[in-house]
């Protein structure tokens, strides 16, 4: 190899870049986040360089990643795509607040008074249902339906100890009450429900037909949908506690190397222009009013929703851990 | 010659403190994050221990497949007259550089219930502990076949003639060459076990239990528990130790001289076997290659336009990363493995360091390297590529130095001492005898080190720098929610890449072998 | 009288060297013939040919009157032809004791024959003691003798000796002389025994040939060469001060 390689891949190494940059670690699913990126960067000029979660360690991947690097953050922004996650970090101060321009626009319900997050595109979590195992008169309407002995070993969730089955499990600990939510766990359990290794893992299972019905986000739903499956959504519990709503949420971190274009970043986030197209292409709910809604999306006002406190959703999901990990068997 | 005696010392000390620093030091950052009470429940509990004896026990079945389907192809396609032998060598060889995660995916959409020749059985078999081991052992039994080749490619060709005299082909085989071939194979028994063991992508797509999942819900999960993952990592390590024992012990040190090697080596021939071992050896490949055809099929309805904008820089940043770290392994196994087959104790103890690395679960060594690496004074190498490289060091650097190592070993000493005796010093004796003489196990290593780099996916997943990854990063990031076209044509775009570098290696391989 | 070994018109090309050119050579059972040649005239491959270890390009080679070798075509597989051969690097499988070097060849004997005549023959180089060595345990010449008794346990019809007795010193030498001259004469064996040394082909041999650049020069006994050498090398092979250099 000649020198001038050597050199070449040195430079290669550690510049990947000339002009401004700015780094987001997101957990919203590549095929949707990085179109968004793509956009600003076409807008701004700024380069985006992302970090990605797996789906299999969707969100907490991430969230763990930036955690670990506390002492020397390389992160400017974190997009997450469930609105509990975040506050991990803000609990550990990492979190810069920013009152965005473009944050006017969402409800004050989805949003910290203070800056520290904003949500805006949210997903529900939805059964997802195939029309060839299932009749329409025998349809499930309720999550308690995973533990109903007629669907024994036909149903499927992804794995609670990851993403947005974490934090609904902790929303219905931290709602239900301990007991009520653990015997509802060990009911599941009991029938014989499928852990899935993420919630994509659920939409292919389901429409493939390998299982009746799966708990999982209503992006996975709609792709499954657009993909041609024979299968249709539920948004459970819309007669009893209400379906879970889950904002994405994005957060300005503390100490970020490129302060000025973490800001940009967040507002070009909260636009109306992202909300739009988190609509259209990842079935994502828009939170401000005026928005359209494609079809097939249900808007946030139409839906009757769980109730959750997403800061004491966060506490309990650190809480309730190693009850969710000893129910997977690690 | 007197002043040239530091240059040895000096040289391993170099050679070993790279894997020091890129293995070693985050498997005691990851020791030092703090365990604290929760170790002693963890390891005393009979869920940790139970799923340990079960991955090991899934693991020692795969390793057995590997060597059942491998051993016998490697010979048959290295030393006979099976009818195409090399194009049946080489696509045999791809699926091994193809993450097996991806495998996977390619049998479900062959095998799955709505799968291209797939239905209620066969998705029932795949999604079990059968389909795990049938689909690992199938992904890493090219890599038995091509040390097995490596193996008996080396030997002494005038030992099989002495055999080919009054032996049948079968019987040169199984009595002389792979008995000789054994360092070979016992290397890859090692490799084939110690990545079904650290394997997590492939048991958590089918839905079967594996140990490297408990670590991983400890580094992915709500609690980053680092040190409790060490703690789980720990059972891991004595097992790849009781390995390390077990296989210096019976693969022995035995010496071959190598006097007057020859080139013109005609392959055994099978006469009236030759047919039904060729439908078999053939059948045995393409059964290998089936999910990538699957993935082929699939990746039909993908849109071609828009894959430039989802490959991005991933597969630049692959290759590069993947070139550099290959480099570097092989440097310093070229040193390292010289002390090994000589018997330096500095040597033997950083392999065994190095085999360590290698069955340490992906994420906990990535874990490490964070704890490691992410601070103000290093920043400028965390947030680079280098921390990439850095992880395929230290998880991969034991395949730079066994190779060379065999190779060397079954050299004769005799050839560097010659050199020393007219005052050459260790440097010019490395440079001008060890590494012309044993240049194509060095490419070969090079090569097998490259491979590995550009499949990796469970290293550099939990640290790759932003917008520094790889292109199985961005296949493995972009699967859950991309469209299975585009993923599918994604995969098979790893597969190309490292179809092209295989073929480029081979072919300076070959030509290595005529001059 | 059908030749143990017949090579007519032979051509044996490696690439696009000409190694062995229009090579015809007839040896009768129970001959010793030592086969001589400068370095790269051909001597080795000469060996592979009658062995069976090399297709030949052009000619026929015959065992005991039967086809055994036509152009690109070996006809009589290595394994088949009852020839034997003792390498210039001894190759002796190093992870088979003596006694598994001896008996790798015997497998079709029942145990008890087999073992008695590996006994025999280890008894016959002196080497009985060293059935449960390996081959690195042993000195040179033991591995020496290991090499001969392994191809003479197999009784077979030819044997091949590729510079049996390079580097060894000249009272060693003298003496596996000696022994290898009549182990071969008492199994009755053609041998053909490739050297570089004159001295060691004026005591063992028969006859010799002479090879150079694939050629045969001349064959005939040591003195037919030495009163008419066909050429200044055979002369000069057969100088007095180079047989006495032995």
């Amino acid at each position: 190899m000649t020198r001038a390689t050597v050199v070449a891949i040195v430079a290669l190494l550690g510049c990947k870049s000339s002009g401004r940059d700015v780094v987001v670690y997101t957990s919203v699913d590549q095929p949707f986040s990085q179109p968004v990126f793509d956009a600003f960067e076409h807008q701004t000029g700024i380069h985006v360089r992302a970090v990605y979660d797996t789906e299999e360690t969707k969100s907490t991947g991430v969230v763990n990643r930036l955690i670990a690097e506390a002492t020397s953050p390389q992160a400017d922004v974190f997009w997450a795509n469930d609105p509990v996650r975040p506050f991990l970090l803000v609990d550990r101060g990492m979190v810069e607040p920013y009152l965005a321009p473009n944050a006017a626009g969402i409800p004050a319900r989805f949003k910290a008074a203070d800056g520290t997050w904003t949500g805006f595109a949210a997903r529900a979590r939805v059964l997802l249902v195939n029309t060839k195992q299932v009749a329409p008169a025998a349809m499930p309407r309720s999550i308690k339906d995973l533990a109903d002995p007629r669907w024994k070993a036909r149903t499927a969730i992804a794995n609670p100890l990851f993403g947005t089955t974490t934090m609904h499990a902790a929303a219905l600990f931290a709602t239900w009450g301990d007991e009520r939510a653990r015997a509802f766990f060990d009911d599941v359990k009991a029938n014989d429900v499928r852990i899935a290794g993420s919630n994509g893992e659920v939409k292919r299972l389901v429409a493939s037909g390998e299982i009746a019905f799966g708990l999982t986000d209503t992006d996975d739903a709609h792709e499954a949908l657009d993909e041609g499956a024979p299968v249709d959504v539920v948004y459970p519990d819309q007669d009893g506690d209400g379906t879970p709503v889950m904002p994405t949420v994005v957060v300005l971190l503390a100490r970020g190397p490129h302060g000025d274009a973490g800001r940009q970043l967040v507002d070009y986030l909260l636009s109306a222009e992202v909300e739009a197209a988190m609509a259209v292409t990842a079935a994502h709910m828009p939170l401000r009013s005026g928005v359209a809604v494609p079809n097939g999306v249900k808007p946030v006002g139409e839906l009757r929703a769980f109730p959750m406190d997403y800061p004491r959703v966060a506490k309990t999901m650190e809480r309730v851990e190693p009850v969710l990990r000893t129910w997977v068997g690690l | 010659m007197r002043g040239r005696r530091w240059q040895e010392p000096v040289t391993l000390a170099a050679a070993a403190s790279v894997v020091v620093v890129c293995a070693g030091v985050p498997l005691a950052a990851l020791a030092a994050a703090g365990v604290g009470g929760r170790a002693v429940a963890l390891l005393s509990s009979p869920a940790t221990w139970s799923l340990l004896a079960w991955s090991i026990a899934t693991s020692a079945t795969v390793t057995v497949v590997a060597l059942v389907i491998g051993v016998p192809l490697g010979v048959l396609l290295g030393r006979t007259d099976v009818a195409g032998r090399r194009v049946a060598l080489l696509i045999h060889a791809f699926s091994t550089f193809v993450p097996p995660f991806l495998l996977a995916l390619g049998w479900f959409h062959l095998l799955g219930r709505d799968g291209l020749v797939g239905g209620d059985a066969t998705s029932r078999l795949l999604f079990a502990p059968t389909g795990d081991i049938v689909v690992q052992g199938l992904a890493f039994a090219p890599i038995v076949t091509v040390l097995t080749v490596l193996g008996v490619d080396a030997i002494d060709p005038s030992l099989e003639d002495a055999a080919r005299l009054i032996a049948r082909p079968d019987r040169v085989a199984i009595r002389i060459l792979l008995p000789i071939a054994w360092p070979g194979i016992a290397l890859a028994a090692l490799v084939v076990f110690a990545l079904a063991f650290s394997e997590l992508g492939v048991p958590t797509f089918l839905r079967v239990r594996a140990y490297p999942a408990a670590v991983f819900a400890r580094l992915g999960g709500v609690s980053y528990a680092p040190g409790e993952a060490f703690v789980l990592v720990l059972p891991q390590l004595a097992v790849a130790l009781a390995l390390l024992w077990l296989e210096r012990r019976v693969g022995g040190r035995r010496a071959v001289s190598v006097l007057g090697l020859r080139r013109d080596r005609a392959p055994l021939r099978l006469g009236r076997s030759r047919l039904p071992l060729t439908v078999a050896c053939w059948s045995v490949v393409l059964l290998g290659a089936l999910p990538i055809v699957s993935l082929a099929l699939r990746a039909r309805g993908a849109s071609w336009g828009e894959l430039g904008s989802w490959v991005g820089a991933s597969a630049g940043n692959g290759l590069v990363d993947a070139a550099i770290a290959a480099t570097a392994i092989t440097a310093c196994g070229i040193v390292l493995g010289r002390g090994l087959a000589r018997g330096q104790r500095v040597a033997r103890a950083i392999d065994g360091l190095g085999v360590l690395a290698f069955v340490t679960a992906a994420g906990a060594l990535g874990a490490g390297l964070i704890a490691a690496w992410s601070r103000p004074a290093t920043q400028v190498v965390y947030a680079s590529s280098a921390i990439v490289i850095i992880g395929y060091i230290a998880r991969y650097g034991v395949l730079g130095v066994r190779p060379i190592a065999i190779a060397i070993a079954r050299g004769s000493a005799d050839l560097e001492a010659a050199a020393e005796i007219t005052g050459a010093g260790y440097l010019r004796r490395l440079m001008r005898i060890v590494i012309p003489i044993h240049a194509r196990a060095i490419a070969a290593a090079w090569l097998l080190a490259l491979v590995f780099c550009l499949r990796d996916l469970d290293t550099a997943v939990l640290y790759y720098p932003p917008g520094g990854e790889t292109l199985p990063v961005r296949i493995f990031t972009l699967e859950a929610n991309g469209r299975p076209a585009t993923v599918a044509a994604l995969a098979m775009l790893q597969v190309a890449i490292t179809a092209a570098v295989l073929a480029l290696g081979l072919v300076v391989l070959r030509r290595r072998r005529s001059t | 009288m059908t030749s143990a070994v017949e090579l007519d018109g032979v051509r044996l090309c490696l690439g696009r060297s000409v190694v062995l050119e229009q090579l015809s050579l007839a040896i009768p059972r129970g001959e010793l013939i030592a086969v001589l040649g400068p370095s790269g005239s051909g001597k080795t491959s000469l060996l592979r040919v009658i062995l069976g270890l090399a297709s030949i390009d052009d000619g026929v080679v015959k065992l005991d009157g039967r086809l055994a070798s036509e152009p690109h075509h070996i006809v009589i597989p290595p394994d088949q032809r009852h020839v034997a051969a003792v390498f210039q690097d001894l190759a002796l499988w190093p992870h088979l004791t003596v006694y598994g070097n001896l008996a790798f060849g015997l497998s079709r004997l029942a145990r008890a024959e087999r073992d008695a005549r590996i006994t025999a023959m280890l008894e016959r180089v002196g080497l009985a003691t060293k059935q449960r060595c390996h081959p690195g345990e042993l000195s040179g010449g033991e591995r020496q003798r290991v090499a001969i008794a392994r191809a003479l346990v197999l009784e077979p019809r030819v044997v091949a000796l590729d510079e049996p007795l390079a580097n060894l010193d000249v009272v060693l030498k003298r003496d596996l002389l000696a022994l290898f001259g009549a182990l071969l004469r008492e199994r009755g064996a053609a041998a053909i025994y490739v050297t570089h040394d004159p001295w060691e082909a004026d005591a063992l041999a028969d006859r010799m040939a002479v090879l150079e650049a694939g050629r045969l020069t001349q064959i005939g006994t040591g003195n037919e060469l030495r009163a008419s050498p066909a050429s200044p090398f055979v002369e000069k092979l057969l100088s007095p001060r180079e047989v006495n250099r032995g």
